[in-house]
């Protein structure tokens, strides 16, 4: 009975002792912590109110050539939050100016004997120009303006028509919007830029820290003491991996529900099992890039080249079903795209284990192939 | 004259040997180079804002021609894929809790008689908010959809030519697209990338090149040296710099072959805003390299000062005047912004340089700024 406790003891004691070193090393770094802290607490806050991706007081203009009660109603229909109204141009010139310049982004133009017209039953028609040098803007814009214009085209405007369409029922349709009733942007985008800042330092301090140990010659002090490579690469992933989830669930506590009162529909926990998956999986494929890299320069630009498809392809911007098929596997290889999916499950949704299962199984063979490949590259490059 | 000589001696020798250095590692080098390229390829054609083909589950409770007509509808259009009929919706949400479908349609009982009848009728679209975009896109299309229905439905009910029917006759709308006119992502995605990526990997190479020799030491055979402060800090920037500049040359290059963007405004004014750029961003990176002590402390707080703020404030995603008034105080800040301005100006806008002077101007002062604060902020003397 005593052997197997020596064992265990020799094995986890190093192991133990290397991780509480990893985080020393790491709180002694001031500016490290200092943008540990800004990036998990700070910058979640900024995130969430700061950038939206939805259509959101679009600054707009408008040319109105008719200056009929009928058109002024069709002005009112463009509100916010999707339209904030910025001035008004006499003409089409005028605000085609107005778009050069930015103050507006989208530009209503209203046809002369437009109420005329409505009035007496014929179809006018009215231009939307929209600034589409936005990349989200244009697409976003038109859903937004073609669903105004047939909301308000439906509905009559003058007395005469309302009273004699009361006849006439028409077809509308009733929209609810699940988990997030009020397209509230901010709880994707604070529960988002936790998982951003998750990756990143998920994947840059274990990478780093075993690159400085080479670049410092330190790691051949490691390699000749009885330690295994296994407990080497474990003693940098563990401990960061321990960091980044503790940074996160704090500060889905303290930022997310406590600063934005973002209420949190499912198990807290469940939260941080998440992200230390994904903490586990990113800091495999920073291992493996410190294994290629020799210094810690080559092994922050590498990162870099490998950090940009796999937060961009994540399905955040844009959804699996909308990609070409060709980049799809990416996506599938990218731990991201099962972390978003099951954090705003967990969040948003309050999915339970059930739903979060083969999520986090996703990222968690991802993790077991990356730290794999990582070990057989790491024993390989030093034999 | 002649100190300024010795200065520009040194300078230039210092400036050779970090040129030396980073071409004898092949990697770092190579990296340097072929990092800023395949970023923008991967950012363009990554970040594609089109969204095709939402997952659609169909309720259909009516079972009639019409409300038949209704779920192919949404399954011929190019935004929605109807990949489930359900005969319930008591499966509804167990699927959108997977995430199999993001939104649903459910067509009531009664559906068609409403319809034929003029009877007041709703159909309900349920859409899964979790992902905001997409929720946003999903829902304007699927309203188009259906009010594109009910209007054709109201023409069967009433075959009478539209001025006569009872209900109100439609509003049409003419989409135009200014500056981009095909609407194509590539178009208006690329040159913000050419931003973006200037933005991040010129600071991160040149701070990761000065905090390099802290970490190793060799700095301190520099502070033995005759170099002082202004002669350091100019002659560890210079390389960076140059890589810097061939980087966005190369970045330029592909943003007009490869993803095709028209190229409207003035090329040599755009040449002269991109060099102050370049040389503001490094010059970042080496205010950065000056407050931090490891390499690894240098590529995270570049990146995080670099990227977070120009993601959220430069207008790359939002607009500048969809910000908030503290948005748009903390976007006057950063020099993405008026970079920015200068890019979509030269690309889609065709801009006058004229009306982009003032922009030039705050990264000019951007560049003095930087400059003062590196040197400033480098001693020569051993800390602790």
């Amino acid at each position: 009975m005593t052997r197997p406790r020596t064992i265990a003891g020799d094995r986890f004691g190093p192991l133990l002792a290397l991780c509480g070193k990893e985080l020393r090393q790491f709180f002694r770094d001031g500016a490290l912590v200092l943008f540990l802290f800004y990036g998990f607490f700070v910058s979640v806050p900024l995130a969430a109110t700061g950038a939206r991706m939805e259509l959101a007081n679009a600054a707009f203009a408008v040319v109105d050539h008719d200056k009929s009660p009928a058109s002024r109603d069709l002005i009112h229909a463009f509100r916010p939050p999707h339209f904030r109204l910025v001035g008004e141009a006499d003409s089409t010139g005028e605000a085609a100016a107005m778009l050069d310049d930015g103050t507006a982004v989208v530009v209503l133009s209203i046809p002369p004997r437009f109420g005329e017209d409505r009035a007496s039953g014929r179809s006018p028609q009215v231009q939307v120009l929209v600034d589409t040098s936005h990349a989200s803007l244009g697409v976003l814009a038109a859903s937004a303006a073609s669903s105004i214009v047939a909301r308000h085209g439906a509905i009559a405007d003058t007395p005469r028509t309302s009273r004699n369409r009361s006849a006439r029922g028409d077809l509308v349709d009733a929209q609810r919007v699940r988990y997030n009733p009020n397209r509230d942007e901010r709880r994707f985008q604070a529960i988002y830029q936790i998982l951003k800042m998750a990756t990143l330092f998920a994947m840059l301090l274990p990478g780093a820290a075993l690159a400085r140990e080479r670049e410092r010659g330190t790691i051949e002090q490691l390699l000749v003491s009885p330690l295994s490579p296994s407990v080497i690469l474990l003693s940098k992933i563990l401990p960061m991996t321990l960091l980044v989830t503790a940074a996160s669930t704090a500060s889905l506590i303290v930022m997310v529900r406590g600063v934005l009162g973002i209420p949190v529909q499912g198990q807290i926990w469940h939260f941080s099992i998440v992200i230390a998956a994904l903490a586990v999986a990113m800091a495999g494929i920073g291992i493996l890039i410190a294994t290629i890299g020799r210094t810690v320069g080559q092994v922050g630009l590498l990162a870099m080249l490998v950090l940009s498809p796999l937060m961009l392809l994540s399905g955040a911007h844009t959804p699996p079903e909308s990609l070409p098929i060709a980049v799809r596997p990416v996506m599938y290889l990218s731990p991201l795209y099962y972390s978003i999916d099951a954090a705003m499950g967990v969040v948003l949704r309050g999915a339970g284990l059930d739903v979060l299962a083969p999520l986090v199984a996703g990222t968690t063979l991802l993790a077991v192939a990356t730290s794999m490949l990582a070990l057989l590259r790491f024993r390989r490059g030093f034999r | 004259m002649r100190r300024l000589r010795d200065s520009i001696g040194r300078i230039a020798a210092l400036a050779r040997r970090e040129v030396r250095e980073t071409v004898r590692d092949p990697m770092f080098c190579g990296l340097a180079f072929l990092a800023p390229p395949l970023m923008m390829l991967v950012v363009g054609f990554g970040l594609d804002l089109d969204v095709e083909g939402i997952r659609v589950a169909a309720v259909d409770h009516d079972r009639t021609p019409a409300s038949r007509e209704l779920v192919e509808r949404f399954a011929n259009s190019r935004s929605f894929d109807v990949v489930e009929r359900l005969d319930s919706e008591r499966e509804v949400d167990d699927l959108m809790m997977r995430g199999r479908i993001r939104a649903a349609v459910v067509v009531p009982p009664g559906f068609a008689n409403d319809l034929a009848a003029g009877r007041a009728t709703a159909v309900q679209t349920l859409i899964d908010g979790s992902f905001p975009y997409r929720a946003e896109v999903a829902s304007g299309y699927a309203g188009a959809v259906v009010a594109s229905f009910a209007r054709d439905a109201a023409a069967v009910a009433d075959p009478r030519p539209a001025r006569l029917r009872e209900s109100a006759a439609p509003i049409e709308l003419e989409l135009r697209y200014l500056h981009n006119e095909p609407l194509e992502s590539l178009w208006s995605i690329g040159p913000s990338t050419l931003m973006l990526v200037l933005m991040i990997l010129p600071p991160i190479l040149t701070a990761v090149g000065v905090v390099r020799e802290k970490e190793r030491g060799s700095i301190d055979a520099l502070r033995a040296s005759p170099l002082r402060r202004s002669e350091f800090v100019l002659g560890k920037w210079l390389p960076y710099f140059g890589i810097g500049v061939v980087d966005f040359l190369v970045l330029w290059a592909i943003a007009l072959t490869i993803f095709g963007a028209p190229f409207r405004g003035d090329p040599w004014f755009f040449l002269a805003a991109s060099v102050v750029y370049v040389a503001c961003t490094s010059g970042l990176g080496l205010v950065v390299s000056l407050v931090v002590r490891s390499q690894i402390a240098a590529i995270l707080v570049t990146l995080i000062v670099a990227m977070v703020p120009t993601m959220l404030y430069s207008g790359m995603i939002t607009p500048l005047s969809s910000l908030s008034e503290a948005g748009r105080m903390q976007a006057n800040l950063l020099p993405a912004t008026y970079y920015n301005r200068i890019v979509s100006g030269a690309f889609l806008k065709g801009a006058e340089p004229s009306s982009q002077r003032l922009d030039l101007i705050g990264l000019g002062l951007y560049v003095a700024a930087t400059c003062l604060v590196a040197v400033l902020l480098h001693t020569t003397r051993a800390r602790r």
